[in-house]
């Protein structure tokens, strides 16, 4: 379910942008699921159809979903394949830090510093 | 008024401990206001006719003409058009009033609103149709009898149009809600007037060709097209009903369609 409030202080497409991506990588919407129609999103939401169309955009070049066409839009195998890729380099991360004998609270911290270096620049 | 309406509706749909909500009141208000414009139009409707037929010098016979009976229905079935117009615009009203909406993720199909065995019952109600009055208009030896097989694929012909003209006007309406339960609300006020432009009438309307044909054989297969819709009708309610009682109403779960 979609939920779009009127006097949240979150512009509509970023509430619309984030919980599909949530719904994405929570597995709740699963690759290959049929999106509706930015129009029809857009009616069912009472927004402007523009909004939706940002919001599937953006999307999109998370490579979370993909345009097929005039067959619509999909969840994407894409978003799938790239948590699958980050998962892996998690798994060889805890390798790493537990052979150097580094406490998990502090590769936490790790990285989360350098996600947030990541994400500064 | 409205709220006793809504708390039939819910009663009916299995959701008696669940209270009535104003978005539910006012959608069902919306609702009936569509049907009374629906049962005016109609009623003007036979009026015209009477009058049209009163005033009509042609002698007629004792039998129902079947030219008064395709116009019946297809009146009835515009009217119900308008009736839905109607209601889609008082909706539009309630839904821009909303702070908040909601909406399902997903592309929801014409299978999962009006149900995928009444979608195979309205196939093979018009195409079963189709063939009927194809075989009666090429294979009836009496020119009235043929006359029955045009009228029919006339009649069937208008009643697909109106049927898909009115469900896609309903499937693809925006989503009136405000939470869960209420886009469950949705989808079945959303089935329920789905059904309402796709019951068989072809059907009725052959049962009447059936009476006023001269030949056995084509009386038979007038007949015999009624009754296949009959039970396609039939096999989908049950099915519906079926399929329903397998898994919570969506009414007292506020289950929406995936």
């Amino acid at each position: 379910m979609l939920t779009i409030t009127a006097d949240s202080p979150v512009p509509p497409f970023e509430q619309v942008r984030a919980q599909l991506a949530q719904q994405i990588l929570d597995n709740k919407l699963v690759v290959g699921t049929r999106l509706p129609t930015v129009r029809r999103l857009a009616a069912d939401l009472g927004l402007a159809a523009n909004t939706v169309a940002r919001a599937y955009r953006e999307l999109e070049e998370a490579g979370l979903i993909e345009t097929r066409g005039r067959a619509g839009t999909f969840v994407s195998a894409a978003g799938e394949r790239s948590r699958e890729r980050a998962r892996e380099a998690a798994r060889r991360y805890a390798q790493t830090v537990r052979s150097l004998g580094i406490e998990p609270e502090e590769a936490l911290r790790i990285v989360q510093a350098a996600l947030e270096a990541t994400g500064s620049r | 008024m409205g709220e006793a309406r809504a708390r039939r509706w819910l009663d009916r749909h299995g959701a008696t401990d669940r209270p009535t909500t104003p978005l539910l009141r006012a959608r069902l208000d919306a609702r009936y206001q569509g049907e009374m414009l629906s049962w005016v139009l109609i009623g003007v409707a036979i009026v015209a006719y009477l009058v049209a037929a009163t005033l009509s010098t042609e002698p007629r016979p004792g039998r129902t003409s079947l030219y008064q009976v395709g116009f019946f229905y297809a009146a009835m079935a515009l009217a119900v058009i308008a009736g839905l117009w109607l209601q889609g615009r008082n909706e539009r009203r309630i839904g821009q009033a909303l702070i908040r909406r909601v909406a399902h993720p997903q592309a929801v199909s014409v299978g999962a609103v009006v149900g995928r065995w009444f979608v195979v019952a309205t196939v093979v109600t018009v195409g079963a149709g189709v063939l009927v009055g194809v075989a009666a208009e090429v294979g009836a030896a009496d020119p009235e009898d043929r006359g029955v097989g045009l009228i029919l694929l006339a009649a069937v012909g208008v009643f697909a149009l109106i049927g898909l003209v009115g469900l896609v006007h309903v499937v693809r309406r925006p989503a009136i809600a405000e939470d869960e339960q209420s886009l469950g609300d949705d989808l079945l006020l959303r089935r329920e007037d789905a059904l309402r432009v796709v019951l068989p009438y072809p059907a009725l309307l052959a049962l009447i060709a059936a009476i006023q044909s001269r030949s056995l054989t084509v009386l038979f297969v007038l007949l015999g097209y009624a009754v296949v819709a009959a039970t396609v009708w039939f096999l989908a309610n049950w099915a519906a009903t079926h399929a329903s009682a397998a898994r919570p109403a969506a009414a007292s779960t506020g289950a929406t369609a995936a």
